[in-house]
């Protein structure tokens, strides 16, 4: 926020008070009317002050635009929604409102919720309440997209709503994105373009489930952070092309992604803390980022290796020869280990 | 005038109306605007405050006073014996306390608070309002803002159309 505007916002409202202390009516000072909503104004403002060609009039409080802004984007979705039926300045708000959430419990009445979005009318009336929504969305400022897609069965054309919502909702600024679609066996395949073109500048947080994911070039998510795949199609060297330039990459989970065969952990990811690799049917697992604090393991068959990680503190195995790695291993590669918990069923291991 | 007593630098704040405030410099820097004045070399002499009355000023250098990070070289004693945990608690009932103002005050310290870039002040003050609007009908909540109605009939159907799962 410059001085300067907030100087000559500071001198209007003066202006204003004066001219009230002597008598006369200002009706314009509200929000809408005031100067700050005159300056900066982004495309889904446009309309917030012309309404049938005649200027919307009326007294509000004396708080900027900016800030009630801010008040009505720090409202959970359903009653930002409500809000946009206050007035046409909280209807232009809401359209660029940031936070997107539509998952069961925010889309859902409480008698719809028990029955827990199976049945097609359920999915239907679901899907057109996220469409009302995405549809008067500017698309502008939004920084999370959650999003719970439930497929309809038998649907002809079963991801043609999943499609032109990720075009809108996903846009260059987006911060998290999280998409989990349900059933388990949905085979819908991830558009790696979105990644790449759109929001590969400003994606921190990506969370993907039950989804095909095939990168076949580099990416390029300079500013991700945290990584989780859960039940997602891709290979080691797919899981490559979208890691290639990671290097913020702190936070990374894998669970069922059964295509992994090899996994290499490059030295290159540095900022690397917390690394789970939960029951993926892998047969190679190589880690050479040096600076995890943090590692859970579980997957029956994997061979592993590890490289010099000395600021391992926390470490989890539950793999078929878990007591024998951790013996002929972490005292030489992982020293500084605080706790190590180790879950190992059938081994054989006889220590003189 | 930046000043120093007892080994602490002070700052002096102008308000409008002519009152002058002087005022521990950490305290003053829990606003990230006088921060940045003070970083630039800007503040030799008294910061004017221009748009915020020295009612609402000295509301918002008490919130900086208590809420001013009290160990190290600003240090009151008290954080040396009390414990992190209760001292939070502590803040969170003097926050809710201090916060009972009638609506004028509270828009004022909201506006005061986003000009002078304060985030906990302004995090608590839009707090209130945010319950305001959850927990109220659409014709309290404009009563609450002094707003009218400005929908003609038929765009109001619309909007409550598009939104009313939002009411379920």
């Amino acid at each position: 926020m410059g001085l300067m505007a907030l100087n000559r916002l500071i001198s209007r409202q003066r202006e204003q008070k004066q001219k009230r202390n002597r008598g006369r009516i200002e009706a314009n000072n509200g929000w809408l009317a005031s100067s700050l909503a005159k300056r900066n104004r982004s495309p889904c403002q446009q309309d917030v002050n012309s309404h049938g060609g005649k200027k919307v009039r009326y007294p509000g409080p004396d708080l900027p635009e900016d800030i009630w802004r801010h008040i009505h984007f720090l409202l959970p979705m359903q009653d930002a929604a409500r809000a946009a039926c206050i007035s046409q300045s909280f209807r232009s708000s809401w359209k660029c409102y940031p936070n997107l959430t539509f998952t069961n419990e925010t889309m859902c009445s409480k008698e719809d919720l028990c029955k827990r979005t199976t049945g097609s009318n359920v999915i239907r009336d679901y899907n057109n309440k996220i469409d009302h929504v995405l549809r008067n969305h500017s698309g502008a400022g939004v920084k999370k997209l959650r999003l719970e897609y439930y497929v309809i069965p038998h649907d002809a054309e079963p991801y043609h709503h999943l499609t032109s919502w990720l075009q809108i909702a996903v846009t260059p600024g987006i911060e998290q994105l999280h998409l989990t679609l349900s059933p388990r066996d949905a085979t819908f395949n991830f558009p790696c373009m979105l990644l790449s073109e759109i929001c590969h500048g400003s994606i921190q947080y990506l969370h993907l489930a039950n989804l095909d994911l095939h990168p076949t070039f580099q990416l390029g998510l300079r500013t991700l952070k945290t990584l989780h795949l859960y039940n997602v199609h891709i290979t080691g060297d797919e899981l490559g092309c979208l890691l290639s330039h990671s290097f913020a990459l702190a936070h990374l989970r894998l669970q069922y992604c059964h295509d992994i065969i090899r996994l290499e952990i490059p030295c290159l990811l540095q900022r690397l803390r917390f690394l789970e690799v939960l029951e993926c049917s892998l047969e190679v697992l190589e880690i050479n980022a040096p600076n995890i604090s943090r590692f859970r393991l579980m997957d029956f068959n994997v061979q592993l290796s590890f490289g010099k990680s000395r600021k391992m503190k926390n470490l989890m195995l539950n793999n078929s020869c878990g007591i024998s790695y951790a013996i002929d291993n972490l005292p030489s590669c992982a020293p500084k280990v605080e706790t190590l918990t180790i879950h190992s069923s059938y081994e054989v291991f006889s220590h003189s | 005038m930046a000043t120093r007593e007892a080994g602490k630098k002070m700052i002096m704040l102008k308000s409008p109306d002519g009152m002058e405030f002087e005022v521990e410099e950490a305290v003053a820097m829990e606003s990230q605007t006088i921060r940045k004045m003070i970083e630039d070399d800007c503040a030799d002499t008294a910061i004017l405050i221009p748009n915020i009355n020295s009612k609402i000023l000295s509301r918002v250098i008490e919130y900086c006073n208590k809420h001013v990070p009290t160990t190290g070289a600003t240090g009151a004693a008290a954080s040396d014996t009390v414990a992190p945990a209760a001292l939070a608690e502590d803040l969170k009932i003097w926050d809710a306390e201090f916060i009972k103002v009638n609506r004028a005050t509270r828009f004022n310290l909201i506006q005061a608070a986003s000009y002078l870039n304060i985030k906990g002040l302004l995090d608590l003050t839009s707090q209130t309002t945010i319950d305001t609007i959850s927990d109220n009908s659409l014709e309290e909540i404009r009563s609450f803002l002094s707003t009218k109605n400005d929908y003609l009939p038929e765009e109001e159907q619309t909007i409550r159309r598009e939104n009313q799962w939002a009411f379920q």
